[in-house]
């Protein structure tokens, strides 16, 4: 269909996606460059957010702990990644289908509720630190230090990685490979010959991915850095307010537009890569069926290294949560047997904003989930078969959120509802968490809607046009019915993004907006570990349900 | 089905992409109860135009009207929507709904225009019928053969009697054996019918078979026009002369020109031929004769070849023979008469069938 001009409910959608789109960034913008929160009278225009925190030595600690723990996971998350994926699309390797949905999990658990798996498990004090030093007589590791911190993010971000490199894998024909072959190489030699180059602008943009990830990450340094006092920008910035003993908005503005100056260039970079791509991979192959590369021995010795990673970032963490959930206490000379209890989870049940959190966070996850789905669903549609000035703008509307980690857009998101008058009603419900976050994930949102869109040939549309049917009729009558499964598996996915999503609501925090994510860091901060680990299974449970539907219904874990 | 008598006329259309030019100046008519094919190769610019008339495409200059209603008219800025136009499309990939019934996909555009259930219902099996889709009306598109989604694609299109029915590459999804019986109830059904139908098609002997006229496009622009015989027995261009039929190529220099007929001269043949287009003795040019038209001679003659016989392949209906003249391969039909013992054959190609094309510009010198 062509561009067709002027359209008011479309212009209706998209002004109204700019707007949440752009408010809270350009209100983070112009309080970073106050010097005292924008609601006081007092305050005034001036560089003086920007002067502090480049004089403080901790934000250049942190700065440089970002890049070291952002490096490290690209180092580490990149190869295995990467290997995983031609692993389980290329080789014999046993197990796959279960191996597949497996490595997902990551993906799908909170990285808080991660992080304090860690703790528990492989803490100075933790079941599995405890059991190895029975072994050994010491425990053999630190998870507090930097270096740890690095590498357990590193080995959680394998599947992001994964994920873009083992569809470039699957898209790429097999035939190009068995040309490689048939000229004479051997499969080793196919691998590093063909099949990497030809992948590479995916790696190329998943390594991206990795390493902007890394500057956003929070739950894993606050919980794993804190007892060294190993701060990142994110944390850095929530442990401003503590700093100054009263509200410093104009400082955290700064940190955060720091952390947007750093990560938005990446979104750039990974859309140009993106765009470029194309052109690498123009002779694309037939995709015939894949003929297998046979691991012959190796396959154990392969299969071992995967079973080891699906330990580390699954087994330990969660049994870790699973078994700190059902005890009183932890620590050296327990024994397991006498400290069983489920008063943990009467504590939970027993306090009415717990009890909120987990309502909220299901009502989050269904009904908002649904609610999301449809905006995006609204906003896909609006950029639906268009070129030129609308879709263009729309295309980096929605990149914009994928720059402002959830802390922030948490953050300004709280300001407005704060101080935008007709909002201030809304501060206390559910819905100023349910904006926040369709706003965080509407990159994520929309990319599972265009994916469901790109699914349909464009003379199904044409085809009911030329029938005589309206726009509006041709989207009601053949588009919507025939994403409608998309939309269902869109649903799930959302719903299990919302369940798992913790730092954008940390600043929204309330009564009212409790929700297990945010919860879970306040309680932390109290030190409330027993709530935690309680809170954190119900947290991983909620997810499981969404994964178990997603499994049942045939849904793909990923666009 | 009686349809207003209307005409379709197209008349100076551009389109471009950016700077890439699609159509540069496409003048049609389309009669009431005519069949015109768009013929030409990938790129020449077919689907675009049809598309065009569709509402598909944005044209950037000209004016298509069918009957007093103006589709798109560029110097008045009129461009009516698509769904506007009252148009029957039939998509190559028939584009058939996958969540809707045989039944709904071809009620669908009576639904649209309020048509009463009762009459719908009528309307739908008499398409049906017609289609010989009798008894399918219940089933979706996935349970049937390619060829049924075709009519269903059809039927889609001429339920609710649009003016012009637009066909891009009715056949093309249809494997070979089925496409050719295909042809033949498409013709029938378009003569019983008495539709006024355009059809992009890439295939000159499917544009020959189903059309009362062909429009044969080359890079944007309409190379000849005319009935399937004017273009296939009276080319005006070496491309349409090429485009249409099998064809012996011969290249050589114009040596003598006498009324309306040229002498075209090789290495080491000289043969008289119709001169197209202007030409004059010292020109390049070549020499093009339809394969059916070149015949096998026992001795030598005027305008006859002695060329050598390379090899003969069997078609089931006939013979296909490879004779060998310097550089040049010509083709023929027939049973070869080898010259005396020897390899060598005569071929003769009749003076009014051997037409000569002045070489294109470039090549001229």
């Amino acid at each position: 269909m062509i561009a067709r001009s002027f359209s008011l409910p479309r212009t209706t959608v998209v002004a109204i996606t700019a707007l949440v789109v752009l408010t809270p960034l350009a209100l983070i913008f112009w309080q970073s460059f106050l010097n005292a929160p924008f609601f006081n009278p007092q305050r005034q225009i001036g560089v003086d957010a920007y002067a502090f925190i480049f004089a403080d030595g901790d934000f250049w600690t942190s700065l440089f702990n970002s890049v070291v723990i952002a490096a490290g996971m690209v180092l580490i998350a990149l190869p295995l990644g990467a290997a995983l994926a031609f692993l389980l699309t290329r080789t014999d390797l046993p197990g796959q289908r279960v191996i597949e949905v497996l490595v997902l999990i990551p993906v799908f658990v909170s990285p808080m509720v991660l992080a304090f798996g860690y703790v528990v498990s492989m803490g100075p004090v933790g079941f599995y630190s405890l059991w190895a030093k029975g072994l050994v007589g010491d425990v053999p590791w630190n998870v507090y230090s930097l270096t740890s911190i690095a590498v357990i993010a590193g080995l959680t971000h394998v599947p992001h990685v994964y994920l873009y490199s083992s569809a470039a894998l699957k898209s790429l024909g097999s035939d190009v490979e068995e040309a490689a072959r048939v000229v004479g190489a051997n499969p080793l030699q196919v691998a590093l010959s063909v099949s990497l180059p030809m992948t590479m602008p995916a790696l190329l943009y998943a390594g991206i991915l990795v390493f902007f990830l890394g500057f956003e990450l929070f739950g894993l340094p606050l919980v794993l850095g804190d007892p060294e006092g190993h701060l990142v920008l994110s944390t850095y910035l929530y442990k401003l307010t503590n700093k100054l003993g009263t509200p410093s908005y104009h400082l955290m503005a700064a940190v955060a537009v720091c952390i947007v100056a750093i990560t938005f260039p990446l979104v750039l970079l990974q859309r140009w890569l993106l765009k470029t791509a194309g052109k690498y991979v123009s002779v694309k192959g037939k995709a015939t069926r894949q003929k297998l590369l046979p691991l012959g021995g190796w396959k154990w010795a392969a299969l071992a290294i995967v079973a080891l990673w699906l330990v580390f970032t699954i087994v330990v963490p969660i049994s870790g949560i699973a078994l700190r959930a059902f005890v009183e206490q932890w620590g050296e000379g327990i024994n397991l047997g006498d400290v069983l209890t489920l008063a943990n989870f009467q504590q939970v049940f027993d306090q009415s904003d717990q009890v909120r959190a987990i309502v909220n966070t299901f009502l989050i996850g269904t009904i908002g989930g649904g609610l999301a789905v449809a905006c995006y669903t609204a906003i896909g549609l609006a950029g639906h078969r268009q070129q030129g000035g609308i879709a263009r703008v729309l295309d980096y509307l929605v990149l914009i959120p994928r720059a402002v980690p959830g802390l922030l857009a948490g953050l300004a998101f709280l300001w407005i509802f704060l101080f935008v008058p007709g909002l201030k009603e809304l501060r206390n419900t559910v819905f100023s968490v349910w904006l926040a976050y369709t706003v965080v994930w509407l990159a994520y949102g929309l990319r599972l809607i265009s994916s469901a869109l790109l699914q349909i040939g464009p003379e199904l549309e044409e085809a009911a046009s030329t029938a005589g049917a309206t726009r509006a009729q041709v989207m009601r009558e053949v588009t919507l019915p025939l994403i409608r499964f998309g939309l269902l598996a869109s649903w799930l996915l959302v719903f299990m993004i919302f369940e798992r999503e913790y730092s954008t609501g940390v600043y929204l925090l309330g009564q009212g907006t409790e929700v297990i994510g945010s919860m879970l860091v306040s309680l932390w901060g109290a030190g409330a570990i027993d709530q935690v680990a309680a809170l954190s299974l119900i947290n991983i449970a909620l997810v499981a349900v969404g994964l178990a539907a997603a499994l049942r219904f045939g849904v793909r874990l990923h666009e | 089905m009686n349809k207003p008598a209307s005409k379709l006329v197209v008349d100076d259309l551009h389109l471009q992409y950016g700077s890439n030019k699609i159509l540069e100046g496409v003048s049609m008519t389309l009669n009431p109860g005519e069949v015109v094919a768009l013929l030409g190769a990938s790129g020449s610019g077919k689907t675009t135009l049809l598309r065009s008339v569709a509402g598909l495409e944005q044209p950037s200059q000209g004016r298509i009207t069918i009957g007093d209603t103006v589709l798109y008219d560029g110097a008045a800025g009129v461009d009516m929507p698509v769904e506007k136009r009252n148009l029957g499309l039939v998509f190559q990939s028939y584009a058939l709904w996958p969540h809707r019934s045989v039944f709904d996909n071809i009620a669908y555009g009576l639904r649209l225009r309020g048509i009463p259930a009762s009459e719908i219902e009528n309307r739908v099996h008499q398409a049906l019928t017609n289609l010989g889709l009798g008894t399918l009306a219940a089933r979706l598109p996935h349970q049937l053969s390619g060829g049924q989604q075709q009519r269903v694609a059809i039927a889609r299109a001429l339920v609710y009697n649009p003016p012009v029915v637009l066909m891009d590459e009715p056949l093309s999804n249809l494997d070979a054996k089925l496409r050719e019986e295909a042809r033949a109830w498409l013709r029938e059904l378009i003569v019983r019918l008495g539709l006024s139908a355009l059809v992009v098609t890439h295939d000159q002997t499917e544009a020959m078979a189903m059309s009362d006229k062909i429009l044969l496009l080359n890079a944007g622009r309409i190379e000849q026009q005319g009935t399937p015989e004017d273009l296939y027995n009276r080319p005006q261009t070496q491309f349409t002369a090429e485009f249409m039929g099998s064809n012996n190529q011969l290249s050589g220099r114009v040596r003598d020109m006498a009324d309306g007929r040229a002498l075209l001269e090789g290495e080491g043949w000289r043969l008289w031929g119709a001169a197209r287009g202007a030409l004059k003795t010292g020109d390049a040019a070549t020499g093009i004769i339809r394969l059916e038209r070149t015949r096998i001679a026992t001795a030598a003659g005027e305008n006859r070849l002695r060329t050598e016989l390379v090899t003969g392949m069997f078609l089931g209906d006939r013979k296909e023979n490879l004779f060998k003249l310097g550089a040049a391969r010509l083709r023929c039909y027939g049973t070869p008469v080898p010259d005396a013992g020897g390899s060598d054959c005569y071929l003769e190609l009749p003076q009014d069938d051997f037409w000569v094309f002045a070489a294109p510009a470039a090549s001229a010198a």
